[in-house]
């Protein structure tokens, strides 16, 4: 009976108790009474209480009944569930606060935006004046909004941050209520259907939360914020007991959303195609619409899912996708093969960069070293690969066909100075450039074929060029042929014109060229190649065919500056006749001026019209060719000194003018060999009768010094100035190893002394030692003395004294033994600083003897050209005498 | 070398099974030597001739020397490369298909390579010698020479038999080569028969052409 006292809670159990006390006590075989404790309700504590109280008999026969001790309180919050009348009201209040859910929901469809699931203050103070009423405690109202939030969030877009609030409230007086059975089942149902449902949404991320609507992110994060606090809420573990976690789950739904997706983007691309060329188009779209999506995972909805959920969606959608794109697209790609038609052809190639794109992504594949499926796409495409680069090439080589055909050959500027179709060919190279990085082609030793074939393909291209250039010129002249019957010059200074953009055009396209190796960066591809491919081989296959093209253009640009030089050459050569042709009474300056005045226009017109490198080169040509010209005109037979005169006067001032002070050719390019023989020539040819004899003996004297071999023998003199006398003192001291010329073995030797070029020393006499007989070194020992001869005199030009050993003969004229000349300039004693010499402090001289060789020397040839010149001629007879006694001839 | 001083620039281009002796038959021809070691050709390779080539009069034309630019593209055998290399056939314009005649197989695909050329050269009957290499090894020969010339003689081209380690008929099977496309350019008075790289360097015909003033005496 205590212990039973002991567990009654509330009044009504109290009342119970004591009726069975009651009913106990009437039955007088069970218990007996003992007594009763009356309390009236006024009585009632509302504080609790706990003490004892009487036990008040029913009659007075026992009057003292003993005590019973009573803790009472009043609870008046918490009902016994059990009764039915408290379900309903839970209900009522569910059901109001779904009424007014609803009503406010209508009114602010009217007034405000949907989404906004606040109610109204009144609806508000209804709910919580209801509440207060019924005694609906705060877990009942937090589950009953749940239950019909969470419910309504199917119909209605709902304010996730609420629905969060209810479930923490719940989450957080769990463990101190029970549930009845029902509520518990409700409870559970709804965390199943909203999960359900909100995974279904997952699923359907893209359509449901898409990117156009601005708050569709706040919803997504919301959402996946109430998922996975529910899956943290000890209730949904208690009442669902779910087998997988939220991440698995969300992970599949992630999964079956992106197959869904890729599967309906794919058919909607495909219901119209009917051709190969569509199929391919259809999977370009395809693979770039799936590009856009991944940018948007991972750049919109990626952020929901990582900072909520900790899902890493790009990771889940990239491996999904490029699951789906290697089952799916590979074998149509592979089937296709290298594509029929151009267009799949070009198609090909857009899906291959687009699906290179995807590829790429891999950057943010958060487990970046793992392989992927798409890894070795290219392998697909290496059909079409080499149709793309020939379609590169085709499209390439119709350009330039359309550039030159559409080129004017007219500069486009001032510094400009090449044409349209310069501008264009190098549209054409960095289009091949483009596709070069646009392929990008993953594998390598491939990819150094790829860039051997387009350097193939660009060194044909300007071949092409060069080519189509030259046509070009030659169509545009004859058709200004055929329209302007104008004069001719004009026309020739139009095409002379035309060739000059010609040339400006192929140097573009050499300089474009030449640029190839850094712009294709071959030195790149080269470290790449490092243990892959010989040094050489890349050498051979890129350098050295880009290096045979170069020097295929240089010959291009070569021959059109030959034609251009050629157009020029006419005018110079008649102006360089003319020059020849005029008449003596003409200045030497006037004479040249028509030549000049004709350079320096032409020369100002082409340095305006060429690039610098061309002209360069053009004047080099005009330069050959007028050496040329110069020395045609100056090898006629009747050509006078006075036009050998004018030729080298010519010359020098064509030397200024090439040069124009370092702005036209260098000196060096300009004073070549060929010119120098001719300046030679021409000096020697302008110069008068004297000036050529004494460069005659000049000459002699040379070679008398260098003359070391003795094969004639020697004579060996003495030879001084005496300055006060003014006269030159010679002694003949002896000759050795003379040849021997008579029958008998020896010879007859004298000595004869001259003082040579006659002009210098008119009227002096030569002089003779005497004969020796039958001697090879004869011993002379003789003094001679030539008076009035001057220091002057000495230091001219080529005076010399010439020493002749003859040997005598009786009958027949003196044999020749040898000659030997000794130069005056320095005679001891011209100085007369040197004070007063005497043949006691001068040194021999030992001179080689030597045989003239006929026919040889220049100078004397151009003597006998003077025939009417009586100095020239005696010269040349004595000359000639003496050849024909040389032994030098055979 | 590298002055532009020729009158025609050739390309010719040599292909057959992978290890059949292509790159050392061109490199016995180029610098007349031989590498017994095999190196597998890494996609393509490039080689580079110049050589005088003597016309001989057709009718009453003397002799005379045409200074040719030879560029000699060595190709892959390997599978992996096959399809990529095709690409390098349309620039060319004779080709050495090589075999070799210690395998019957490289002899057998002889048939493939023939129909790539097909496909893929500037024109569906291009220039071509047929050249079984490696004759120098007689012992271990697998393709007899009758049947060799009958597959040629199929397909109406020279035949010839050379070894890159003696240097047997090495030249002469290149020069068998030009004849054959010397002769299709006297032929080809339309030069589009020809691909467009031979007439880069036929630029003799065209300077003559270039407008001049005797062009435009009218």
């Amino acid at each position: 009976m205590r212990r039973k006292l002991g567990d009654i809670h509330g009044i009504h159990g109290l009342k119970r108790i004591f009726k069975d006390v009651k009913k106990a006590a009437r039955k007088h075989d069970q218990d007996d009474f003992l007594g009763n404790v009356i309390i009236k309700l006024q009585d009632l504590p509302y504080t609790p209480a706990d003490e004892w109280y009487p036990l008040e008999p029913r009659t007075e026969t026992y009057p003292d009944r003993g005590q019973c001790h009573l803790q009472l309180k009043i609870i008046h919050q918490q009902r016994d569930t059990t009764l039915s009348k408290e379900q309903a009201v839970f209900s009522i209040y569910r059901r109001l606060l779904q009424q007014f859910i609803q009503f406010d929901g209508t009114q602010k469809q009217t007034t405000y935006r949907l989404g906004e699931t606040e109610l109204s203050t009144l609806a508000t103070t209804i709910l919580s004046l209801h509440a207060t009423q019924n005694d609906i405690s705060q877990f009942h109202q937090d589950l009953a909004q749940w239950l019909v939030y969470s419910k309504l969030y199917q119909h209605v877009q709902v304010n996730f941050l609420s629905l969060l609030q209810h479930l923490a409230s719940i989450q957080y007086q769990w463990p101190q209520v029970t549930l009845q059975p029902w509520e518990k089942q409700e409870l559970a149902e709804s965390f199943r259907s909203f999960l359900d449902y909100g995974i279904l949404l997952v699923q359907n991320y893209r359509n449901v939360f898409p990117l156009t609507d601005p708050k569709a992110t706040d919803r997504l994060q919301s959402l996946l914020r109430v998922l996975v606090q529910i899956w943290k809420m000890t209730a949904f573990h208690e009442l669902c007991s779910p087998v997988s976690d939220l991440q698995t789950r969300l992970d599949d739904a992630i999964k079956s959303g992106t197959i869904d997706s890729y599967r309906l983007q794919k058919q909607e691309l495909q219901s119209s195609v009917k051709s190969e060329e569509e199929a391919v188009k259809s999977l370009v779209l395809l693979v770039e619409q799936l590009n856009l999506d991944l940018e948007n995972n991972r750049k919109i909805w990626h952020k929901s899912f990582m900072w909520t959920a900790k899902i890493n969606l790009f990771d889940i959608t990239y491996l999904k996708l490029q699951e789906l794109i290697f089952e799916d697209i590979r074998e149509q790609v592979v089937s296709i093969g290298g594509g029929k038609s151009e267009g799949t052809v070009e198609g090909l190639f857009h899906l291959y960069l687009q699906l290179k794109h995807l590829k790429h992504q891999h950057i943010y594949f958060s487990k970046s070293d793992s392989t992927l499926p798409l890894d070795a796409f290219h392998t697909w495409f290496s059909e079409p690969l080499p149709k793309w680069l020939q379609a590169v090439y085709n499209a390439t080589v119709q350009m330039v066909h359309r550039a030159v055909q559409k080129d004017q050959l007219e500069a486009i500027g001032e510094r400009t100075k090449h044409s349209t179709s310069a501008v264009d060919i190098a549209t054409c190279f960095s289009k091949i450039q483009t596709t070069w990085v646009q392929l990008n082609w993953p594998d390598p030793e491939e990819s150094f074929v790829v860039m051997v074939k387009l350097t193939e393909d660009m060194c044909n291209i300007a071949l092409m060029y060069c080519r189509l250039l030259k046509a070009r010129a030659e169509d545009l002249s004859v058709k200004g042929c055929r329209a302007t019957s104008s004069e001719n010059s004009k026309i020739n200074s139009v095409i002379s014109l035309r060739l000059c953009v010609v040339l400006n055009n192929m140097e573009q396209l050499r300089v474009i060229i030449s640029h190839l190796p850094a712009q294709l960066d071959w030195e790149g591809l080269k470290e790449d190649m490092t243990d892959r491919i010989e040094v050489e081989q890349i050498q051979n296959t890129l350098h050295t065919q880009l290096q045979t093209t170069k020097s295929s253009v240089n010959k291009e640009i070569k021959s059109v500056l030959q034609t251009l030089a050629q157009k020029l050459h006419m005018d110079i050569k008649i102006h360089i006749q003319h020059l020849a042709a005029s008449s003596h009474s003409v200045p030497l300056s006037d004479m040249i001026n028509p030549l000049m005045n004709f350079l320096v226009t032409e020369f100002a017109y082409m340095d305006t019209n060429l690039v610098q490198e061309n002209f360069q080169s053009l004047l080099g040509f005009l330069w050959m060719h007028i050496i040329d010209i110069l020395s045609t005109t100056s090898s006629h037979s009747d050509v006078s000194q006075d036009v050998y005169a004018r030729l080298q006067y010519a010359l020098r001032h064509l030397v200024q003018c090439f040069h124009a002070e370092g702005n036209g050719l260098p000196l060096d390019q300009l004073q070549n060999a060929s010119f120098k023989a001719l300046e030679t020539k021409l000096k020697l040819n302008a110069a008068s009768t004297q000036e050529l004899i004494q460069k005659f003996f000049v000459k002699k004297a040379e070679q008398q010094a260098f003359d070391e071999c003795s094969k004639y023998g020697a004579v060996t003199i003495k030879v001084f100035y005496n300055n006060q006398g003014q006269k030159l003192h010679v002694e003949i001291l002896n000759a050795v190893n003379l040849i021997p010329l008579d029958s008998n073995g020896t010879s007859d030797p004298f000595v004869q002394l001259t003082l040579e070029p006659k002009h210098i020393f008119p009227a002096m006499e030569s002089k003779t030692t005497q004969r020796k007989k039958n001697e090879l070194n004869p011993l002379f020992d003789e003094i001679f003395e030539f008076s009035n001869v001057t220091p002057e005199q000495c230091g001219a030009e080529g005076a010399c004294l010439l020493l002749t050993v003859f040997d005598y003969d009786t009958l027949v004229t003196d044999d020749l033994e040898g000659e030997a000349f000794f130069p005056l300039h320095n005679v001891p004693g011209r100085d007369s600083s040197e004070g007063t010499l005497n043949s006691t402090n001068v040194l021999q001289s030992r001179l080689s003897l030597s045989h003239p060789k006929p026919n040889e020397d220049t100078i004397l040839k151009l003597l006998e050209l003077r025939k009417r010149d009586k100095d020239a001629q005696a010269l040349v007879k004595i000359r000639r005498q003496r050849e024909k006694k040389s032994m030098e001839r055979h | 070398m590298t002055d532009g001083d020729y009158d025609y620039l050739i390309k010719l281009l040599a292909l057959g099974d992978s290890g059949v002796g292509k790159t050392t038959f061109l490199y016995r021809y180029t610098d007349n030597k031989f590498n017994p070691k095999f190196i597998t050709t890494v996609g393509i390779d490039f080689r580079e001739k110049r050589l005088v080539y003597p016309v001989r009069g057709s009718n009453n034309t003397t002799g005379k020397n045409i200074k040719v630019h030879l560029q000699l593209w060595d190709t892959a055998g390997q599978e992996r490369f096959r399809s990529l290399t095709t690409a390098f056939f349309r620039d060319a314009m004779g080709f050495l298909l090589i075999f070799d005649l210690t395998s019957q197989q490289s002899f057998l695909n002889v048939r493939n390579w023939m129909s790539q050329l097909q496909a893929n050269a500037y024109c569906e009957n291009p220039d071509i010698v047929l050249i079984g290499n490696k004759a120098d090894l007689g012992d271990q020969r697998e393709v007899q020479e009758k049947e060799a010339r009958e597959l040629a003689d199929k397909y109406g081209i020279p035949y010839f038999e050379t070894s890159a380690a003696t240097g047997s008929e090495i030249d002469s099977s290149v020069v068998a080569l030009l004849d054959l496309i010397m002769k299709r350019m006297d032929q080809c008075v339309d030069k589009s028969q020809i691909p467009d790289s031979v007439n880069g360097g036929a630029s003799k015909k065209l300077e003559d052409e270039t407008p001049d003033e005797n062009k435009c005496a009218c």
